[in-house]
């Protein structure tokens, strides 16, 4: 794992003294709330529903054990004993009090974390592939890409008060598992005949209130390059962006009112008008980090797994090949009944913080999809490790299944939300108790967003819910066929909204019918795909 | 309101209208001795890439910004190439050196440091 040396933690160190600073001045009346609120914003700080909420950093969701037993802490002594992860691989904490927050970050501070550009209208948290350095495909570990880029765009002078919120999202595979086209800018690291690694660069992709994909505005430059293209980018979109509305203020909708070529010219001018040398990456830079990342494993035989029932369903459910033989990566499903999905308690931290520094090279990382991951497991330690995570709640056996969901605060925290989310996903498990039936239904995303920001990522969902206000009543827009991979798709609407309690059995009819009619090996997004939305709708709402 | 340099001193310029921020352009403007950009808000930050782009394209005039620029920004302005800034007679009050300075390391270059930080890791 990269470790911070002197300069990060005397910067991390300084933004803590500086935040502490702005905050005295705001409780003191003399920072007025106008010039608070970007402040607050740009250190992770929302004035939400019932309490200030802090949204930490997990710089591309990798975090270190001792990282998570004191986030535990954090949630134990200022919070309610409790953290929500998000879907871009950050944790949040929705108790806290004002004034304790500096404190907070201080106690952050000591291992290497911190609240830095997780919110505001800047370069936020560059997200990753949650798998980095365990799949075997990978150009170079992606988390590396992503580190250059946190250094580059932290505190960065030019780009701290853009139009609005810049999402970057980096791959180094063929499979995008982080939803690279769906952001602000996507990149993806290649292999390159001349470059050795190069890059293809998306942008104007994004989900909330106007859904678009991104366009592959620049291919196979040299990777060495990428800080000054990226500076190109911003330039232009921080001098072009609409600042007048900030629902047109996206990158998005300036790629679009330009049109991709005069995008792409005003980028290269740029890149070529103002290359500046020092933003150049050497060869030396991408193996010092490439190092730090790296993680020894030798390989082990393969074992051959006897065990229960429940360690076979867990095992195939759960758990992933690792490019090392004999190692798997261990899924911590956070979608149990009875919890709000990304929710986990103090103890459960605890309780992953120890299992990952006994099983997994002390290293955790954080999904999109709001769960955990213990990547580095050995075969022979799996057993064993089931054994631990089951006695904390932690080893449902639901990874990729219908209530694997993922689903935004919504209005139970949201000061922004329309409707309920969290209400909606404890149903999906009410609705489909049985293991063994949604194993039968098979892989199946359901995103659940609370209002049209699009938290939940319900575009990208085969089932997409999204919560509306309707004559003060919170009602709901299904989507389906959406994807955020292998041809990225945004999901189609199929039909009116419905009420809170019509949702289920909506979507009850729906799964019903793909049982039914699928063919054989077709899992239900395929089903979308040949069957279409308007036979679905027809059916969906024949009780209507 | 008064307009501080990188030292936090009240400098006695008068000046100049201010550009529109789509003028960063030296072919056009750097005939000019002093140039101002304007800070329309206090999230907007146009200027700063406006200031970044002629100090990159080599102009060596005197630029200006000038609005609701606020102590917390004042480094970020001096670091893309503002020579001073304008801050409200409270704001001005309030000043710190470490309003000045909040960071002691930087990731990126500036063009207000001869020496920008390069870091391998």
């Amino acid at each position: 794992m990269y470790k911070y040396n002197t300069i990060d933690q005397a910067i991390v160190d300084a933004r803590v003294s500086q935040f502490s600073e702005q905050m005295t001045r705001y409780l003191a009346g003399t920072l007025p709330e106008e010039q608070f609120m970007p402040l607050r914003l740009q250190n992770g700080l929302y004035i939400q529903r019932h309490a200030p909420m802090l949204r930490v950093a997990i710089p591309y969701g990798t975090l270190a054990g001792y990282q998570l037993r004191h986030l535990a802490q954090v949630a134990r002594q200022y919070d309610r004993g409790y953290g929500h992860f998000t879907t871009r691989q950050n944790i949040q904490f929705n108790w806290l009090a004002l004034e304790q927050v500096p404190e907070v970050l201080g106690e952050l501070a000591t291992v290497q974390m911190h609240a830095i550009q997780t919110s505001g209208a800047c370069v936020r948290n560059t997200t990753t592939d949650p798998l980095a350095g365990t799949v075997p495909d990978e150009a170079i570990d992606p988390r590396v890409v992503c580190e250059l880029i946190r250094q580059w765009s932290t505190f960065h002078p030019e780009f701290a008060y853009l139009p609005r919120k810049f999402k970057i999202a980096v791959v180094a595979t063929e499979e995008d598992r982080a939803a690279i086209e769906v952001h602000d800018v996507g990149i993806r690291v290649k292999t390159h005949a001349i470059h050795g690694l190069a890059f293809d660069l998306w942008v104007g992709g994004g989900l909330g209130r106007t859904p678009l994909l991104g366009h592959r505005l620049l291919a196979d430059l040299p990777l060495d390059e990428l800080r000054n293209w990226l500076t190109a980018v911003l330039r232009v979109y921080n001098l072009a962006g609409r600042r007048d509305n900030k629902y047109k203020a996206r990158i998005k909708i300036l790629v679009n009112a330009m049109g991709v070529e005069a995008f792409r010219e005003a980028v290269t001018h740029r890149y070529l008008t103002d290359h500046d040398s020092d933003l150049k990456i050497s060869p030396e830079t991408l193996q010092d980090l490439g190092d730090s990342f790296a993680c020894t494993l030798q390989p082990r035989p393969i074992e051959e797994h006897r065990g229960s029932a429940e360690f076979q369903r867990w095992y195939l459910q759960n758990t992933k090949p690792h490019r090392v033989m004999g190692y798997r990566s261990v899924f911590i499903s956070l979608k149990r009944p009875g919890t709000a999905p990304g929710d986990v308690t103090a103890q459960q931290m605890d309780v992953i913080a120890d299992l990952a520094d006994q099983f997994s090279q002390s290293e955790i990382r954080t999904t999109h999809d709001q769960n955990l991951i213990l990547p580095h497991v050995a075969e022979s330690d799996l057993e064993a490790l089931l054994e631990a995570l089951s006695a904390h709640d932690l080893a449902h056996p639901n990874l990729g299944l219908i209530s694997d969901s993922i689903a935004c605060p919504g209005l139970d925290f949201c000061s922004l939300a329309n409707a309920p989310s969290l209400s909606l996903a404890e149903a999906l498990h009410d609705t489909f108790i049985d293991l063994d039936e949604q194993v039968d239904i098979g892989p199946l995303e359901v995103k659940i967003s609370g209002c049209m920001n699009a938290c939940g990522h319900h575009h990208i969902a085969h089932i997409g819910i999204l919560g509306v206000e309707k004559k003060g009543q919170p009602w709901y827009q299904i989507t389906l066929g959406g994807r955020d991979q292998q041809g990225a798709t945004l999901g189609k609407r199929l039909g009116p909204a419905v009420p809170h309690d019509d949702v289920l059995p909506l979507i009850k009819r729906l799964i019903d019918t793909y049982l039914l009619e699928r063919q054989a090996g077709e899992y239900f997004l395929g089903f979308v795909d040949r069957i279409g939305v308007d036979y679905l709708k027809e059916i969906s709402y024949a009780t209507h | 309101m008064p307009l501080i340099n990188p030292q936090g001193e009240v400098t006695a310029l008068t000046p100049p209208e201010a550009l529109d921020t789509t003028d960063s352009d030296i072919t056009t403007v750097g005939d000019l001795s002093m140039i101002a950009f304007a800070f329309d808000s206090p999230v907007d930050g146009k200027a700063f890439s406006a200031a970044a782009l002629l100090r990159a394209e080599g102009y060596t005039g005197t630029l200006v910004g000038v609005g609701p620029v606020g102590l917390d920004r004042l480094a970020y302005g001096f670091r893309v190439g503002f020579d001073v800034l304008e801050l409200t007679d409270d704001a001005w009050q309030q000043l710190k050196p470490h309003h000045l300075s909040p960071f002691p390391h930087h990731y990126q270059p500036a063009t207000s440091t001869s020496q920008p930080l390069k870091k391998s890791a």
